[in-house]
Parts: C-alpha cells; sequence; structure tokens
C-alpha cells in the first residue's frame, strides 16, 4: 500500500490505515462486504467529479458524505429512511465514508495511490449492532449524545475502527485535554490544521 | 493556547513555524481532489523534515474522517465550543440542520 509513498508513513499510522483498510473492505454490522466496496467506489467516484447516482440508494448517500456532508440536513436523512434505508444502516454508510477519507487523503498526502477494492469482495453482515442505542441528540442510533469519536459506538466494533484512526492520526485521547501537548509538532500546529480543515469543510462542530 | 482565527477564516499563513506551508498542504489536501499536491508537500517538507511533514498530513486525513462523520451524524455543537463560535461570529442555533 505504502509501496509507492513519497514520504514514509511513521509505522503506528501505517498499521492504523492497513488495519483500516481491511476493515472498510469486509463486511459491517449491516452491509456486506460487496455493498461496502461499492460505498467506497461512490465515494471515490465523488471525490473524482463525477455525479450522484440515482441508484443504489446506499451509493446515492455516500456521494453525499463524500462531498457534502456539512450541506446534509435532517430531511436528507428522514427522505432516505422513507425510502428504505435504516437508521442504523446510514450511520454504518457515513462511518465507512469518513473512515474512507481518512486512509484516502492520508495516502494521496503521502504521494501514493489509493488500494484497489478487492475484486471479489465477500462476507455477510455481521449484526454488530448494540442493542440500547437509540437517537439521542443527532439523527441516528447512539449510547450516548453524540461527541467525537464516539459517533459510530451504537455499531461497537466501528466505534473502535474510528478510534484506530483517530488515535494515531491526531492525538492519544488522554492527552486530549493537555493544551502543551508536542511531538514532532506543537499544539498549535495541530489544532491549526484541524481548524483550517473544518472551516473549508464547512464543519462547525 | 491562541490560534489565530484570521489564519483560519481567511487563509493568512499563521504565525506558527512553518505556518505558510502547512497552511498550504492543508488547503491543498482538502479542496483539490484530483490533482497532486506534491509541490506543497516538498516545501513542508524542506520547512519541517520528514517526519513532522507526515504527522501533519495524518492531522489534515483524519479531520476529514472528523468532519464527515460529525456533519453526517448531525452532531450539535457542543456547549464547551459555544464561546468560540461566537469569536467566529456565528450562532450555533442558527445553522440549518
Amino acid at each position: 500500500m505504502f509501496d509507492r509513498a513519497e514520504l514514509a508513513p511513521s509505522a503506528e499510522r501505517k498499521a492504523a490505515v492497513e488495519q483500516a483498510w481491511t476493515n472498510l473492505t469486509g463486511p459491517g454490522p449491516t452491509l456486506t462486504a460487496t455493498t461496502r466496496c461499492s460505498v467506497i467506489r461512490a465515494a471515490r467516484a465523488a471525490w473524482a467529479g463525477g455525479s450522484s447516482p440515482d441508484a443504489p440508494l446506499e451509493d446515492h448517500v455516500a456521494h453525499w458524505v463524500a462531498v457534502d456532508a456539512g450541506g446534509l440536513r435532517s430531511d436528507h436523512v428522514e427522505l432516505w429512511a422513507a425510502a428504505g434505508l435504516k437508521r442504523i444502516t446510514y450511520l454504518e454508510i457515513v462511518g465507512v465514508v469518513s473512515r474512507l477519507a481518512n486512509v484516502d487523503f492520508y495516502l494521496r498526502g503521502l504521494g501514493a495511490p489509493v488500494p484497489e477494492i478487492p475484486p471479489l469482495p465477500s462476507g455477510s453482515p455481521t449484526g454488530d449492532v448494540h442493542q440500547d442505542a437509540r437517537i439521542t441528540d443527532g439523527w441516528v442510533p447512539a449510547l450516548a449524545n453524540l461527541r467525537a469519536p464516539n459517533v459510530l459506538d451504537a455499531m461497537p466494533s466501528e466505534g473502535v475502527a474510528f478510534r484506530g484512526l483517530h488515535e494515531p492520526m491526531y492525538m492519544p485521547m488522554d492527552q486530549i485535554d493537555n493544551w502543551r501537548f508536542a511531538d514532532v509538532l506543537s499544539r498549535p500546529q495541530i489544532e491549526f490544521i484541524a481548524a483550517r480543515v473544518s472551516f473549508l469543510n464547512e464543519c462547525f462542530y | 493556547m491562541a490560534l489565530d482565527l484570521n489564519s483560519v477564516e481567511f487563509g493568512t499563513p499563521p504565525p506558527l513555524p512553518a505556518g505558510a506551508e502547512l497552511l498550504a498542504v492543508t488547503d491543498a489536501l482538502t479542496t483539490n481532489h484530483r490533482g497532486s499536491i506534491e509541490a506543497e508537500r516538498r516545501a513542508l517538507v524542506e520547512a519541517l523534515g520528514p517526519s513532522a511533514a507526515e504527522r501533519a498530513i495524518g492531522v489534515c486525513a483524519t479531520f476529514q474522517m472528523m468532519n464527515r462523520a460529525l456533519d453526517g451524524v448531525g452532531a450539535p455543537v457542543a456547549a464547551s465550543l459555544r464561546p468560540l463560535a461566537a469569536d467566529l461570529g456565528f450562532d450555533p442555533n442558527s445553522i440549518p440542520r
């Protein structure tokens, strides 16, 4: 995956991305591996400038999460639910496209090609959905109010996968309140990047 | 810790070590989904070295994930961030959701 990278990954982030890719292209809590890979294709096509596919609905949703998540409204989610997309499956699509963004943007940033989708993805949905999940202060099932990085915890394995990227890429969660945190970057450098990305993506969370 | 909000909002280089190069890589990676960011990456490596450049790209990439996830699930602005929203000149209650 990183053989052609112009800038070498850290060992920790390399392992996180490889694990994330294996997870993304396998079966999820409500989606088969085939459907997750179709969602990945739809998101990549959206980033390549393609128009939104009308069907299947999972790919249509993936397109909009990829290119305009900040423009999504509760009305969209309700419309998709009325068309048959369960809220928990919508949440899984959000999780897949979001983690894919982390993987693909990281690789592109390093000058490496994005990985190719397996030719014959296989695997039935795992059913790994928390039975206590319910709508809280957002649009999707959750175990508590939606706070980063626990937004996928209605599906425990997806929550773990999300944090498996977030911590090595951002910082250890036990350091979040340490405003003097520094490694090869200072905390102000880290937070400037985070704030600028969020501004450009019109994410006001 | 203080952040220069003008740099965040208007894209002027922040008063940080390699601020201009960090800004250039962040903007290129976030807004240019098709082209190469080779020039911006090379300038950042020259300014900070390969380890810090790779680290910066990781932060940029993970906020592509965070932004899509938080917006996609309809997460409201946390109460603790409302003062920052005021500094940035908007009322979180006015964001269409």
